[in-house]
């Protein structure tokens, strides 16, 4: 799996590509951790070439919205394939994490109220 | 067919929608024209034959021909057990009886051409008995490549017409390409840009526009005018002096023709199917056999009453798709229009008048979808290194009996008919090479998996290889590969495995079936689903999701644990 990140504002945005699963989550973590531990917050995933999450994948997401949560921060997701959307919704991470069609949409909507 | 049909949305009239009689008469009208041109096989044999059948006889070989067509398009409508496809798969004079049907002329005259074609109808119904038996000999992929190639063997055909080349006359002028490009522009703007039904009358529309731009630009030649006017309002047809003949020498041509036909029918059936069920998967050999017993008494039939050999038309089916309009009742109007017109022979004129350009625009338009439909089939299934050559090869051999038909000029008469046509010779190929191909290949495959060393890639190659030589559905792989490396993942977490897992996947058609075993504890597959509370609060709540995300992909989960080895086992319906 590939991980790559920008910053847009106070937004960093990280997108990945390939299979997330327990084998690559790790990499994940790490980059999440480490860009929270930083004092980073708001956080969009860009899952646009995101080809396959496994339940271990799922864990990283969780791990990292609870951490920002508790500095009133947010993980956003955008550009979910229709696979990977499927998986959220079976295991109610939809109803956890606000997703967006563009990474645009999803920097844009930590501006609005 | 699948167990669950589901009518296309793509589609007006569905195979059992019932459209209103005059919407039914001018879709039936529209089939009617494209039948028609079919009509130069059996006015070949009759130009052949010259002076030694009387000019009745002659008219009369034609006008029988019609009604073979009209009875074989009704009967492959019916639906019964063992008797008809149920199917619009309308039936015209077949262009794989043409050369056997030729050599039978020339040897014996109209007599041993219908004992010949009997006798390949007759062969051809006793084959129908074998369909179900000989479907290992027709995996989706290469229906797939026959489907398309029943659509590229009409491109000669219809290319040259639309530019006005046909028969004798080898030129094209500038007013017969306005003609088809006006034609083909009509057809196409109505089917794209229009709302509602006039979709389905994109063809007649575009007829019309064609034929009287043909009249204005002044390419209908004078003489075809006249032959309306001298042709009979209404004429008995029959052949003076019926008889039967049969000559050992031309079974095997026919044999051969018939072989042909047949491969040619399973690929219009099995397009039919699809283009009838937006949940297709795989073709229904039980309907497709009964749609070959029509077929085959549309050999019969032809040669009973002395008619040219009838067979399944891939350009109505195309049609069919073009217009969305595949209600088997329009095969009941348009058999029913095509015997009327054999007694009515000014009638009949009006349709085999059509100018060139506006048959070629006609056929273009049809067999666009055919073409496409068969690239469909096709991209259903997963293709490894075995398969990829199977269609390479059967597609370039195939189109090489229209590329270069001089290389198979010294085949032996007997074999002619593989060599005929890109159709012929491509379904010929592809059939043989998937048979020899299909060596060496074990429906079960065995893998030991790590726990905690092996990632998602691993399992997904395995998974997707195996998919490829079985020629599986992508989906149901991925489906299968997303569980398994569930249980591997989850296996590992809770740690349960003392080694390795043993993985054996089973294939067949119709389901895969995964086994997982390992020395060790059972895995526990929950049967809660955590809230989004839970699932922020507790850690262990993520451990449950795994159980969601194997049953969201299986059709049957079970497991099991004994004497120390646990195991998994996915079922997957394919």
């Amino acid at each position: 799996m590939e991980i790559q990140e920008h910053q847009s504002g106070e937004v960093d945005v990280v997108s990945i590509s390939g299979k997330l699963d327990a084998y690559s989550s790790t990499d994940l973590d790490g980059k999440l951790t480490a860009l929270i531990s930083g004092g980073r917050a708001k956080l969009v995933i860009d899952c646009d070439k995101l080809e396959y999450v496994s339940s271990s994948g799922l864990r990283v997401f969780i791990s990292a919205l609870k951490k920002v949560k508790k500095v009133n921060g947010d993980v956003r997701l955008c550009c979910l394939k229709p696979l990977i959307q499927e998986v959220l919704n079976i295991s109610g991470f939809s109803q956890l994490f606000t997703i967006k069609d563009s990474v645009s949409a999803a920097v844009a909507s930590f501006s609005s109220p | 067919m699948t167990d669950h049909i589901k009518k296309p949305s793509n589609l007006v009239y569905g195979v059992d929608d019932r459209p209103p009689v005059p919407v039914a008469f001018a879709l039936g009208i529209q089939h009617v024209f494209i039948l028609f041109i079919s009509l130069i096989f059996p006015a070949l044999i009759v130009n052949m034959l010259g002076d030694t059948i009387d000019p009745h006889t002659a008219r009369s070989f034609i006008s029988l021909s019609m009604i073979a067509a009209g009875i074989s398009t009704i009967l492959q409508a019916l639906r019964f057990k063992w008797f008809g496809s149920g199917y619009l798969c309308p039936a015209l004079c077949g262009p794989s009886y043409f050369a056997a049907s030729a050599s039978a002329a020339a040897l014996g005259g109209l007599p041993l051409l219908f004992g010949m074609t009997a006798f390949a109808g007759a062969i051809e119904a006793a084959l129908s008995r074998l369909m179900n038996k000989l479907r290992f000999m027709f995996p989706p992929e290469v229906m797939g490549l026959v489907v398309a190639m029943v659509g590229i063997v009409i491109i000669p055909l219809s290319i040259n017409n639309f530019f006005g080349i046909s028969g004798a006359d080898k030129v094209s002028t500038s007013q017969e390409v306005i003609v088809g490009v006006i034609t083909l522009a009509t057809m196409i703007g109505i089917n794209v840009w229009t709302k509602g039904k006039l979709r389905l009358y994109s063809i007649i529309i575009g007829m019309a526009v064609g034929y009287l731009s043909s009249f204005v630009l002044g390419i209908v030649p004078q003489s075809s005018v006249d032959r309306i006017g001298v042709a009979e309002w209404f004429s008995f047809p029959y052949i003076n002096n019926m008889s039967w003949a049969f000559d050992i020498t031309m079974a095997v041509p026919f044999v051969v023709a018939t072989i042909c036909s047949t491969f040619k029918t399973v690929g219009d059936l099995g397009t039919c199917q699809k283009i009838n069920d937006a949940n297709w998967r795989r073709v229904d050999m039980q309907n497709v056999s009964s749609g070959i017993l029509v077929d085959g008494l549309g050999g019969i039939i032809p040669g009973i009453i002395g008619a040219f050999g009838q067979s399944t038309s891939s350009s109505n089916v195309g049609l069919s798709l073009a217009t969305g309009a595949t209600s088997r009742s329009i095969a009941w109007v348009t058999g029913g229009i095509i015997i009327v017109l054999a007694f009515f022979p000014r009638l009949s004129e009006l349709f085999i008048i059509m100018p060139p350009p506006v048959m070629g625009a006609t056929l273009i338009f049809s067999i666009s979808f055919m073409i496409i439909a068969g690239l469909q089939i096709i991209m259903t299934r997963m293709l490894d290194l075995r398969r990829t050559f199977v269609l390479g090869l059967g597609l370039i051999f195939g189109l090489s009996a229209d590329l270069a038909p001089q290389l198979y000029s010294s085949v032996h008469p007997w074999i002619k008919p593989v060599f005929s046509s890109s159709l012929a010779l491509g379904s010929v190929t592809v059939i043989v090479l998937n048979l020899i191909m299909r060596i060496g290949i074990s429906n079960k495959c065995r893998i030991e998996l790590y726990p905690g060393k092996q990632s998602s890639e691993d399992v997904f190659n395995f998974v997707e290889k195996q998919g490829g030589s079985w020629g599986a559905r992508p989906e149901v792989m991925t489906n299968a590969a997303s569980a398994l490396n569930e249980v591997l993942e989850s296996v590992a977490t809770l740690e349960l495995a003392r080694g390795p897992l043993d993985v054996e996947m089973k294939f067949d058609e119709l389901s895969l079936d995964i086994d997982v075993s390992w020395e060790g504890q059972p895995l526990q597959f929950s049967n809660k689903m955590p809230t989004p509370e839970e699932l922020l609060e507790n850690d262990e709540s993520i451990s449950m999701i795994s159980s969601f995300l194997i049953r969201r992909t299986v059709d049957k989960l079970s497991t099991s644990s004994k004497d120390g080895i646990s195991h998994v086992q996915l079922h997957f319906e394919h």
